[in-house]
């Protein structure tokens, strides 16, 4: 009981309303010297880094924390920098289903697939964070005509550009009818993360030379050009291509899974891990040797180094088959892992187009490996000019077989499927395609003044090589629940107060502006929770 | 009557910061706070057992002094800058009562016993505030019993020297802090910390007044730091159990500041006193704020924020005037000006600290020769305070002011 009601109380209480007018204080105003730039019209483009999607979904309590909204809230523009908010979210979120005390598994995942209640409402002037999980710089100026397909598969396009969405228009088309002042633009990311992310098999954007200009010279110097020429004031700040080893998609899985095996002390009885290659022709401009062995073996130390073999995060759930065998008299027999490991490659087969998915549910594990085998051959064959019969026996003649009855990933025979790897080749390659890329965003940017760089790739690289950076008193590290956020590839909240803050640093320095930097230490964790708490 | 004294102190709920340097309380007696607590070298009343136990040495036959005070802090915050949205602080008024009695045994020597609040917080956001992370809710409580002596030296020709001193017993301490844990996505959790002194806990106090001629004198006294050790219930809500594990306890530990008062007391004309005091606040003890939980998770870790207090002052004048043409009443007044000890890296919500203006009146009537009714108002303006580099990241303006007012009933015999 906090207060005596008794008579004296009441008295004293009067005395207190004559006195609760004296409230003078200073009135202080919110004023921020932006410098050289205006902020009344910044507009955000890029891909899902610039929309705020974490944790494998968009939704509005991340898209808050974005780095473009986060550079907003600095420059003095809190409530007027709108965003095409989504709740409860789109995708398929990953989450913290409980917390481990385990420091080299911490948690355990589960997803939640969210759907939008309702595109978001756009406002009279627009939407200024149009950042589109998935957009690729060829939809900046729809260089390929395919961006109405796209957005047709994916509604987070017309959330953020509406009509431009639908009508086959592009982003720039949306731009271009606002009055910018400032463009901050990251795209360029997926043009190789595609390539990235499923271990090799799907294409990156060429670098140069594409016969209808869909390459990355033409499109980056024809986006930026076009910004540009919207008006004389406009600037541009963009972003270049962090490496894909410096994200934790990466990064995570191969160190973790000899931690594993070291901290069990299964590590005497691994000497290699193999996993399937994929097949190239010699291409030193891109960095590409020539591979005719359809599988390599890693050694323990190798997979501790995401610079020469990498274990993608899509792996994450068969790391721990490895060992298994298809032979049910094996002691290391096991029917669930069995059946995800031979489902995996019916899966595969069916997305590729080799068989139909009424073939692949009559298939036995032996026919998936012959058709495994024949499809391989025909790999072969297609890189190489060779006829399948040609591909067979050379392929054969270099050890070549799938035998489910071998130990998943520890035997040539039934390795690690490629989808969940980045091997030498793969990672020289995308090693080389990013730098050709960056070059290119150097060399745009350069030829005008009134567009800066931001060199997240420096960044991300010195994060990875030093294991962390120390904000603010906080230790951040390039892994899943510091910097990165449960998807392995898109950052958390604090790695957004991360790169806004460099945003903010070149902002600074190149155009006399005072923004503050963020104190990270103020940005709300925003771990997904699973709902079964 | 221990049970009659616990009871009473258990009415002493926690104070805010604003009528002392950080959550140390001077309000400790109607009747001084009505010229501003400047008490040090005076001491004949018998509530001086807080100010300066000598003083009872003074005092002839049986005194009982039984008084309230209420308190009533307003303060708002408006950031995080650049921006300058304002939140008020949850408008709460806490009654601190206090007891004292004396009684002289033989000629030059009295004892004493003074029940009291040394220290007391409370301060309460909107659990959805933008800062509810630092701080929802705060409490400190405390109540210790000091019985002390006092005795007054024989005549050296030099004039009175009185001196005294006792022992604080701890018998109430409790703590409470609420904030919320905003890691989590669409989750509004909570944790909650509840704990409690299980043990009696030690001070000291003591002093001496000397009054060379009639109408002069001069004071010290001190007090020692207290040892508060909470312990108790840790208590998480809306978040997850792997994480925040249920039914878990943890510690706190607080170390009050000592603090010694230096005065001068002077009667310049007939029925008029002033007095001046110099307070000086061992802050510097308060470096961190430290929970430990008895369980630890790889999320829940024992908190360790940094405080880094400064040891402070305060200046204390304050009067009394026993009016000629009104029988019975005397009039006080006072001035005050407390700095505060809290840098402003780690002033934080918990207790919005800033150096403080303070002006008080008050009268005693006396309705009887063995009865008098004190009566004070306090008003308190603190200074605003600009935040711009703090160590939670929460930026922005604090604006405190309070409003305290007090009775009392003083008896003779």
């Amino acid at each position: 009981m906090r207060t005596l009601k008794t008579f004296p109380t009441y008295l004293l209480a009067l005395l207190f309303i004559g006195f609760a007018a004296c409230e003078d204080y200073n009135d202080h105003s919110v004023d921020v010297e932006t410098g050289s730039v205006s902020f009344d019209g910044y507009y955000a483009v890029g891909n899902s880094l610039t929309a705020g999607y974490q944790s494998n979904a968009l939704y509005s309590e991340a898209q808050l924390y974005a780095f473009p909204n986060l550079i907003a809230n600095q420059a003095g523009l809190k409530g007027e920098f709108d965003t095409p908010l989504v709740t409860p979210g789109l995708g398929n979120r990953i989450e913290v289903a409980s917390f481990t005390n385990n420091p080299i598994s911490p948690i355990t995942t589960t997803t939640t697939s969210l759907v939008p209640s309702g595109a978001p409402q756009q406002p009279a002037d627009g939407f200024n964070n149009i950042g589109i999980p998935g957009a690729v710089l060829a939809d900046y100026l729809n260089a390929d005509g395919n961006l109405a397909a796209r957005a047709s598969a994916n509604p987070a396009y017309s959330f953020a550009i509406g009509q431009q969405a639908t009508n086959n228009g592009s982003i720039h088309g949306y731009i271009a009818g606002k009055n910018p002042t400032l463009v901050s633009f990251w795209l360029g990311n997926n043009d190789i993360l595609g390539y990235a992310t499923s271990g090799g098999l799907r294409p990156f954007t060429l670098p140069q030379g594409h016969p209808q200009g869909v390459d990355f010279q033409t499109m980056y110097s024809n986006a930026i050009g076009s910004i540009l020429g919207i008006n004389d004031e406009v600037k541009v700040i963009a972003a270049n291509i962090p490496d894909v080893t410096s994200i934790a998609f990466t990064t995570t899985v191969g160190p973790g899974f000899v931690a594993g095996v070291q901290a069990s002390g299964q590590d005497a009885n691994i000497s290699n891990v193999y996993v399937q290659t994929n097949f190239y022709s010699a291409n030193p401009a891109i960095g590409a040797s020539e591979n005719k062995v359809p599988f390599a073996a890693y050694d323990l130390t190798s997979l501790t180094d995401p610079g020469t073999v990498s274990i993608l995060l899509t792996a994450q759930s068969y790391m721990s088959y490895v060992g298994v065998s298809a032979n049910q008299q094996a002691p290391t027999y096991n029917a669930q892992a069995v059946g995800a490991i031979v489902g995996y490659w019916k899966n595969f087969l069916v997305t590729a187009g080799v068989i139909t998915q009424a073939q692949a549910d009559a298939m036995n594990a032996d026919q998936v490996e012959g058709t495994i085998e024949q499809a391989t051959y025909g790999q072969y064959a297609q890189e190489f000019g060779v006829t399948p019969q040609q591909a067979a026996q050379e392929l054969t003649a270099a050890g070549f077989d799938i035998e489910f009855d071998q130990p998943f990933a520890l035997h040539p025979h039934n390795p690690l499927p490629s989808q969940f790897v980045l091997d030498s080749n793969e990672l020289s390659i995308a090693s080389s395609i990013v730098g050709i890329y960056n070059q290119i965003i150097n060399g745009v940017l350069a030829s005008s003044d009134r567009a800066v760089l931001v060199d997240v790739n420096s960044i991300f690289g010195d994060i990875t090589a030093n294991g962390g950076i120390t904000v603010d008193g906080e230790l951040l590290t390039p892994t899943i629940l510091s910097l990165f956020s449960l998807d392995g590839v898109h950052p958390t909240n604090k790695g957004h107060g991360l790169v806004a803050n460099e945003f903010i640093k070149v902002l600074n320095a190149e155009f006399n502006a005072e923004l503050r930097e963020i104190n990270l230490e103020s940005l709300p964790n925003g771990i997904p929770l699973g709902s079964a708490q | 009557m221990r049970k009659v004294l616990l009871t009473l102190v258990a009415l002493a709920i926690s104070i805010t910061s604003a009528n002392a340097s950080g959550f140390a309380l001077y309000e400790a007696s109607v009747r001084i706070s009505g010229m501003m607590g400047a008490y040090v070298a005076n001491g004949n009343h018998v509530s001086t057992i807080f100010f300066n136990p000598a003083g009872l040495a003074q005092l002839s036959g049986t005194h009982v002094n039984v008084g309230g005070v209420m308190i009533a802090p307003r303060t708002t915050f408006r950031g995080p800058l650049p921006y300058t949205t304002e939140y008020a602080m949850e408008s709460q008024e806490f009654v601190v009562p206090h007891i004292y009695a004396s009684h002289q045994v033989i000629e030059d020597l009295t004892v004493g016993l003074g029940v009291y609040v040394p220290f007391g917080l409370g301060s309460k956001w909107d659990e959805n505030w933008v800062g509810n992370g630092i701080s929802i809710e705060t409490r400190i409580q405390t109540a210790v019993v000091n019985p002390v002596v006092a005795y007054k030296l024989p005549d050296f020709g030099i004039g009175d020297v009185m001196i005294g001193g006792g022992i604080q017993i701890g018998v109430l301490g409790n703590a409470e802090l609420e904030r919320g844990i905003n890691d989590f996505v669409g989750v509004d959790g909570t944790i909650r910390l509840e704990g409690e002194t299980n043990e009696t806990y030690y001070g000291y106090n003591f002093g001496v007044i000397y009054k060379p001629v009639e109408k002069l004198s001069v004071g010290f006294s001190y007090k020692s730091q207290l040892e508060l050790n909470f312990k108790g219930d840790a208590e998480f809500t809306n978040l997850p159990e792997s994480a925040f594990p249920p039914g878990n306890t943890g510690s706190l530990q607080i170390t009050t500041p000592a603090s010694w008062a230096l005065g001068i007391s002077s009667q310049p004309v007939e029925d008029l006193t002033v007095n001046f005091d110099y307070v000086w606040w061992g802050w510097s003890s308060y470096d961190e704020l430290a929970i430990d939980f008895d369980e630890e998770t790889a999320v829940l870790q024992d908190i360790s924020s940094p405080r880094d207090w400064e040891d402070v002052f305060q200046l204390r004048l304050g009067a009394e005037y026993g009016l000629p043409q009104v029988d019975n009443l005397v009039i006080r007044g006072g001035i005050g000006y407390d700095k505060n000890p809290a840098p402003d890296e780690t002033v934080d919500a918990t207790l919005p600290d800033t150096d403080r203006l303070l002006f008080s009146g008050g009268l005693t009537y006396h309705i009887t020769d063995n009865l008098a009714f004190d009566l004070y108002y306090t008003f308190i303006r603190g200074e605003e305070r600009k935040v711009d580099n703090s160590l939670n990241t929460l930026n922005g303006y604090y604006n405190t002011r309070a409003y305290i007012a007090g009775t009392a009933l003083s008896f003779s015999f």
